[in-house]
């Protein structure tokens, strides 16, 4: 088993924009009471998004588990084209898919979408700035024969988006914490 | 189509953002072989020798320590006498703490500071003082997650029950919760409020308290809390010892009225997102309020407050609160003022330009439960941020106008006033390199009843910042003058203020001075002048800094004498940082690794992070609507509020150098320091606020009470506030700085490092 490669199975791609509860979004502005302060936990590992991870089942990130995969990165490559898909679902119904349920405000995020844009708005990624592992951990999901492991990174992308609305173009910059998770076979 | 920029940019979305660097200290170093000769021989000390020991090689160590000395010198009338103790006052502070992160949920810290002090004006005691002892652990990995700290820690329940620094010890539990989206806590604290670790019986000022917490996503955040206070009274006295028990429950839910539903006012008004909280709170056993046992023991009684604040997608937003104390509602620790009770209606609309506009409705009553409760009726509006006038299309006006009427009565009629003010403060750059501000102050108070108490006051300000080099020197001078008049029923006094500062740097030299004038004709003859200088010089040598500060201050009254007050103060700072798994000091020299901080959807320093570059600090800014700041050299500054609910002046600092990010802190004005009541709610509003969004505070220094001489205490180092939080990309730090203009004024900072806090001097100082 050790020196079985693990294969890169490409269809199970799944990404989810991340974000609040994670680390540093303010909490309410005049709480006049004390406000929670969760203590870093092994079950908040799994936070963010609200996927759960059974311990059980989490694999300790070393080349020995993971034979063959480059671990502490996502290559820019396939976080490029993450990001031209979502980018991509701006201003669709899609969007709604794409953002996790923890994502602050979400529903007051769409709809912004409706109040401010027209809907022949298009976006664009213009290019990637810079891309940095938050976390990453590993979990085995297969069953019985077929061994698959999950590798879930958490990474934050900064980049240049560019609107297109009647011909006219803007940019602008944005930063994006996404999960990506990557499915692996034996 | 302004709405493009706002895609992906709501505020909500942009989640992460690198930070940039900051500019490395070495090149400001110059490369000069005598300097480096003197850096080598004062950086092999036996400090560091230990610091670096291999014992300590998994240990984050900081050390620092302040030897400092200074002269006094007060000759003239001894009422009016600036120092009470004259002669040189020697003391040195120190202060050390490790931490070490044994794994990803696992970690320990420790921290003692203190003095040895041969100073009157440091501490009332000789020799070695320790005053902050601070142990902590936190284990996530455990079946139920805990944090256990002892020493000097924060109780922070909710400000109508505990808020305040105890030498004790407090424990916190977070019971996991099948579903991941509840939260529970439970707290609990014990300790003294006594101020010295070395004297006084703990028993004279006792907390003990016990919280607990819940967040259910469908139902909303709650809090029960219970606190128990014992004043045990000194043998020597005849008063009896007093307890009290306060009891609270707290809650906050957030919900969102389809408004928009509504045909009728859907064009008008969109869906309204309402945080609601409130908190019910009971007292029951002995308080001090009025001095007399038969009135003061075995009372009861309820503080309530309710507060509902909308947003929504306008630019709209609203806030309505109340809150009301019975007059033996008196917890020891809460911040709240017993026997009043208060209504406010906020709100305020954000202008595409960048301008907000606030309109402001208190109803105030203090003596509640008393036969003659005295109320107060405030209509305000306020208008902050950039003021483009078609009138001056090429100049970037940025400012404050507040005006307002408050109208103050008795219930029996017999004290009735009136007081009306309008106060503007404008900035805006002006020709050759001249950014100018400008200050227009109208106070007027009729006294309806006596007449005795009416009086008017009228200040007019103009000043202004230029850019100044002389050789390798860069900085700022400012040039003010302040007019002021003041008319009562028996006096008429004029006043003159003409002010010069200024502040320069020179890679490791750093200099300040202000020289003041303020000369006051009474038209009763009973004139009085005060002729004041400041100066401090810095210089940096790698780990050390040397200080040096003057102050001279002449004062001559008609009336009451003259007086001659000097200090001439010298300092050496030593600080030491050594991150864990390094047995090298960091000397500051080095890349800083990039800070990822969120980007916030309200205005927070902690989102403005040092390091991260000017531009997308801006872009952050310019998100919330925040433009067109006041720039001077080395900074802008922006006429916002960071605290919403303190109506006070408030200013955002963005403090840079090569467009990066140094500083981002917030400078929050006091409405009137002669008020002592008002400054201090003031600063406990702001304060709670802060507790509120970054928890309770790593580090805390209390010393001092808020008074009438709050000015002379904080410029004689007698009165401190400071409270910090560590933040991944340095601290936050939040007090009331001694200034070199001797303003009296809150600032909210951010920065890598700050100043040891035992170093008052810590305020912006190019912020006026």
């Amino acid at each position: 088993m050790k020196n079985t490669t693990i294969k890169h199975c490409s269809r199970a791609l799944l990404v989810a924009i991340i974000c609040g509860g994670v680390t540093w979004v303010s909490q309410s502005e005049a709480r006049e009471f004390r406000s929670p302060n969760p203590i870093f936990t092994p079950k908040g590992l799994a936070g963010g998004s609200g996927f759960k991870l059974d311990p059980s089942k989490q694999i300790k990130l070393n080349a020995e588990n993971l034979p063959g995969i480059r671990l502490g990165q996502v290559p820019r490559s396939e976080v490029t084209t993450i990001l031209k898909d979502i980018i991509s679902k701006w201003n669709t119904p899609q969007m709604a898919n794409t953002l996790a349920n923890s994502f602050p405000n979400k529903s007051g995020y769409l709809t912004q979408f409706s109040a401010n844009a027209s809907s022949t708005s298009k976006g664009q990624l213009v290019s990637v700035r810079a891309i940095q592992m938050k976390r990453q951990r590993a979990e085995r999901v297969g069953t019985g024969s077929r061994d698959e492991i999950e590798l879930i990174s958490d990474v934050v992308v900064s980049f240049k988006y560019r609107i297109m609305d009647s011909g006219e173009a803007s940019e602008g910059e944005a930063d994006y914490q996404l999960e990506i998770r990557q499915r692996f076979s034996r | 189509m302004s709405f493009k920029n706002k895609y992906l940019t709501g505020g909500l979305l942009a989640v992460m953002s690198f930070g940039g660097q900051t500019a490395s200290a070495a090149e400001a170093l110059p490369n000069n072989f005598f300097i480096d000769r003197i850096v080598n021989s004062i950086t092999s000390n036996p400090v560091e020798s230990a610091l670096s020991h291999d014992l300590l090689k998994d240990f984050t160590v900081n050390y620092n320590n302040t030897l400092s000395t200074a002269l006094h010198r007060s000759s003239g009338d001894h009422g009016t006498r600036l120092y009470s103790t004259t002669g040189t006052e020697t003391y040195n502070d120190f202060s050390l703490s490790i931490a070490r992160q044994y794994d990803n949920f696992r970690s320990m810290s420790a921290m003692i500071s203190g003095t040895l002090s041969a100073s009157d004006y440091r501490y009332d005691d000789r020799g070695f003082v320790p005053e902050r002892i601070n142990l902590k652990f936190e284990n996530g990995a455990a079946h139920t997650p805990f944090k256990a700290e002892a020493g000097d820690t924060f109780a922070d329940f909710s400000i109508r029950t505990v808020q305040t620094s105890v030498k004790g010890a407090q424990i916190e539990f977070q019971p996991q919760s099948k579903n991941q989206k509840e939260f529970s806590s439970i707290q609990l604290f014990t300790g003294t409020a006594k101020t010295d670790w070395s004297k006084g019986n703990p028993k004279q000022d006792y907390y003990t308290g016990a919280s607990y917490l819940v967040e259910m996503p469908d139902v909303g955040l709650f809090s029960i809390n219970w606190v128990n206070n014992i004043k045990e009274q000194l043998s020597t006295t005849t008063t009896e010892s007093k307890t009290q028990n306060v009891y609270s429950i707290a809650g906050e839910k957030e919900f969102t009225i389809p408004v928009a539903n509504l045909e009728v006012i859907r064009d008008i008004m969109p869906d309204q997102n309402i945080i609601a909280e409130g908190e019910l709170s009971y007292f029951t056993g002995d308080h001090s309020e009025t001095g007399v046992d038969g009135t003061d023991k075995e009372q009861n009684g309820k503080g309530y407050f309710f507060q509902l604040s909308g947003t929504n997608a306008s630019p709209f937003s609203w806030r309505t609160r109340y809150e009301r104390y019975s007059k033996d509602f008196a917890p020891a620790g809460a911040g709240i003022a017993t026997g009043t009770q208060n209504i406010e209606l906020h709100g305020a609309w954000r202008h595409e330009s960048g301008l907000q506009t606030r309109i402001r409705r208190l109803l105030y009553t203090t003596n509640v439960d008393n036969s003659n409760p005295t109320f107060s009726k405030t209509w305000g509006v306020n208008f902050s941020g950039p003021f483009n006038t078609d009138y001056f299309p090429h100049r970037k006006i940025t400012g404050t106008a507040d005006f307002f009427q408050e109208r103050s009565e008795t219930d029996y009629k017999d004290a009735v006033s009136v007081t009306r003010v309008a106060d503007i403060n404008l900035a805006a750059p002006m020709d050759y390199g001249w950014n100018g501000r400008a200050g227009l102050v109208i106070k007027s108070i009729v006294d309806v009843t006596t007449a005795t108490g009416s009086s008017l006051t009228k200040e007019v300000s103009v000043g202004g910042d230029h850019a100044l080099t002389y050789n390798n020197w860069k900085g700022t001078i400012t040039p003010t003058y302040r007019l002021t008049q003041t008319k009562t029923n028996s006096t008429n006094t004029f006043g003159n203020n003409p002010t010069l500062s200024i502040n320069m740097l020179n890679g490791q030299h750093s200099a300040g001075m202000v020289a003041s004038l303020t000369k006051n004709v009474v038209d009763n003859g009973n004139n009085y002048d005060e002729y004041s200088f400041d100066a401090n010089y810095g210089y940096n040598l790698g780990a050390h800094t040397f200080r040096f500060e003057g102050n001279a201050l002449k004062r001559e009254t008609k009336s009451a004498g003259s007086n001659r007050d000097l200090r001439i103060g010298v300092s050496w700072n030593y600080n030491y940082d050594k991150p864990a798994g390094s047995t090298l000091a960091d000397k500051g020299l080095g890349v800083v690794s990039p800070a990822t901080v969120a980007e916030s959807d309200t205005l927070d320093v902690k989102s403005l992070a040092p390091g991260l570059s000017l531009k997308d600090t801006l872009g952050r800014l310019d998100r919330l609507n925040i433009k067109d700041g006041a720039e001077q050299p080395g900074e802008r500054v922006f006429e916002t509020r960071l605290i919403e609910e303190v109506p006070t002046r408030q200013r955002l600092v963005v403090q840079h150098s090569a467009n990066t990010v140094n500083k981002t802190g917030a400078v929050i004005a006091f409405d009137n320091i002669a008020n002592v009541a008002g400054t201090q709610r003031t600063f406990k509003q702001v304060r709670s606020a802060l507790f509120a969004k970054y928890g309770q505070p790593s580090n805390v220094v209390e010393k001092g009470n808020f008074s009438a001489t709050l000015a002379t205490d904080i410029r004689n180092g007698e009165f401190v506030r400071i409270y910090e939080w560590k933040t991944p990309s340095g601290v936050i730090r939040f007090g009331i700085p001694k200034r070199l203009d001797n303003t009296v004024r809150m600032e909210v900072q951010h920065a890598r490092s700050l100043p040891p806090t035992a170093n008052s001097s810590w305020s912006m100082e190019t912020v006026r």
